[in-house]
């Protein structure tokens, strides 16, 4: 009976005093309207999800509440299992990549580079519209004039027979280094105010004990600087297992599914096959990847600020 | 001293080859855009030609790109503010004050920032159709606010809480409200944290593709999806492309440049303080 009564005194706290009503009254606002823009939405794709509902095929036709049948035949479906390891490898390498550049980058920068013009020209990439970065490297990969296919072949590094979007072995790499080129000047910009912003106490300490420079990197930088590359590891997985624009604009999936990443696939199934019920039920997939995902970094990322 | 003169050789080395490999793509936009058809096609690339502004003229005599841009400008500065207005004060609700619950609060509104797009497309293409609000600039503005209000809320609520809170307690031992202690003390502490939020949520929606590329058709078409329809079957207008898509970036490096010292800890929803 002790958790009823503090939960009566806690609403007559609530009821009684003025400054409660007022955090209320300024958080109420952003409840509601996200509450009505993204839960209520969720919850209709969720019952899409569960329907037979496919705006190609005639309404007498469709059965309606299907139950888990849209996830059954996804889990099926050879493509579904395509897509998921296209945006496995996509994830894995570009955000891999991006951090050892980034971190090789920031170390090297630290202490450096402070002029806030290249600063800014630094960050160009990632300020860019992805669906105008997709379409410029489009550009660069194009199989005949393009200045990228261009270099490759001059220095023999592709045929004339082939070009970077063109050939299944190709492509994805292609679409990752668009990737890389896109966000590692983000996890350069990141690492650095971290780096910027460590203690210079335990480095001080590390001189006068005549530590080597490696040493001093794995025993002081890595742990301090631990909380901001889960952060950027938290925000660059994310985006990336939800790539979108620029696959749109290089490949739309192709060649033959090499870059078919989950999104892609959704977008496929619901707006050029029209199958609003099976790309919900796909898109609850991605959202429940997402989420596992989401809570293991999340957790690991308590973990460490608790530890620190 | 010596090690310390190469280490800023090295220094200097790296930032020439990242600036390089930085620009090089976007430099080669904005040379496209003032080449003729003829140059365009050129193999090898040609670095060297006779300028043309004749791609800017068609992108917006040929083509309707001029109401695009101002459905553009429209859609993101309102739901820019719609963002701002909501987002501050459920952020300075968070920052100053103990809520039931709030842990599980917080979490759930960067939920919801996480959520990948293609997800709530679906839905709000076929509640837009439904409710006739396909392809009208309202539907994107709100749309739009899926992610800018969440995002306004994280990030200041971290601006709000670096804010010594005896400020406004002196201020209401004045005699201020409550009211006047965030609206005539926190606020204007905080503004250059609102500019860069507002900048960041003008950006995201401005540069934004999926949502507008499904959920727009003629009346509401924006920049990136009348930059997209410029591929076609038929044809790539690489000229006009890499035209607008220059006018589209220019705004965004002008607003990056004014908003650069906030952008990072922006860009990391205000957990790392760049």
């Amino acid at each position: 009976m002790q958790n009823d009564f503090n939960v009566f005194r806690r609403l007559n706290f609530w009821v009684s005093s003025s400054e409660n009503k007022f955090k209320w009254l300024l958080l109420l606002p952003t409840i509601i309207v996200l509450a009505l823009i993204t839960v209520y939405p969720v919850i209709y794709a969720l019952n899409l999800a569960l329907s037979d509902y496919n705006l190609a095929r005639a309404s007498e036709t469709l059965q309606g509440y299907i139950g888990l049948d849209n996830f059954r035949a996804i889990l099926r479906n050879p493509q579904f299992w395509n897509s998921l390891k296209v945006t496995g490898i996509f994830t894995v390498v570009a955000v891999g990549v991006e951090f050892f550049l980034g971190l090789a980058i920031a170390l090297i920068l630290q202490g450096i580079v402070t002029n806030r013009v290249v600063r800014s020209l630094v960050l160009l990439p990632m300020i860019m519209a992805p669906i105008v970065v997709g379409l410029a490297w489009t550009y660069l990969y194009q199989s005949e004039f393009g200045l990228v296919t261009y270099i490759l072949r001059s220095l023999h590094l592709m045929s004339y027979q082939t070009a970077p979007l063109a050939s299944v072995s190709s492509a994805l790499p292609a679409l990752i280094a668009v990737d890389i080129w896109e966000w590692t000047p983000f996890l350069i910009m990141v690492l650095l105010a971290g780096l910027e912003a460590l203690p210079t106490a335990p480095y001080e300490a590390a001189k006068i004990d005549k530590a080597s420079p490696f040493l001093v990197f794995r025993k002081i930088t890595i742990p301090l600087l631990r909380p901001v590359i889960l952060i950027v590891l938290v925000l660059r997985i994310m985006d990336a297992i939800r790539v979108f624009d620029i696959v749109y604009a290089l490949t739309e999936g192709g060649p033959a599914s090499a870059t078919d990443v989950l999104s892609m696939f959704i977008y496929r199934n619901a707006f050029y096959l029209w199958d609003i019920g099976k790309a919900s039920a796909i898109s609850f997939i991605l959202l429940y990847i997402i989420m596992i995902v989401s809570v293991i970094l999340v957790n690991l990322l308590s973990r460490v600020k608790e530890a620190s | 001293m010596e090690k310390n003169r190469n280490r800023v050789i090295i220094a200097s080395i790296v930032i020439g080859i990242v600036l390089v490999v930085n620009i090089l793509p976007f430099l080669w936009l904005v040379l496209t855009s003032l080449k003729t058809r003829l140059d365009i096609f050129a193999i090898p690339p040609k670095f060297i030609f006779d300028p043309t502004l004749k791609n800017y003229v068609s992108a917006f005599t040929k083509r309707d790109f001029l109401p695009m841009f101002y459905n553009s400008l429209i859609i993101a500065v309102s739901s820019t503010l719609l963002s701002l207005v909501v987002g501050t004060l459920g952020a300075y609700s968070l920052a100053r004050f103990k809520i039931f619950g709030d842990k599980h609060i917080s979490f759930w509104i960067l939920s919801t920032r996480m959520f990948p797009p293609i997800v709530l497309v679906i839905p709000f293409f076929i509640m837009a159709t439904q409710m006739g609000l396909h392809d009208s600039r309202f539907l994107m503005v709100i749309v739009y606010t899926t992610f800018n209000l969440p995002f306004v809320v994280w990030i200041m609520r971290s601006f709000f809480e670096d804010l010594p809170f005896d400020l406004e307690k002196a201020a209401m031992v004045d005699g201020y409200s409550r009211w006047d202690a965030f609206w005539k003390v926190a606020l204007p502490l905080s503004a250059p944290g609102l500019f860069t939020t507002a900048i960041l949520c003008f950006i995201f929606s401005w540069n934004e593709f999926l949502f507008a590329n499904v959920l727009t058709a003629a009346n509401a078409k924006t920049v990136p999806v009348g930059i997209r329809g410029l591929v076609t079957s038929r044809a790539i207008e690489w000229g006009e492309i890499a035209a607008v898509g220059t006018l589209q970036v220019l705004p965004v490096l002008i607003f990056t440049f004014a908003a650069q010292r906030y952008i990072i800890r922006g860009l990391t929803l205000g957990a790392v303080k760049g």
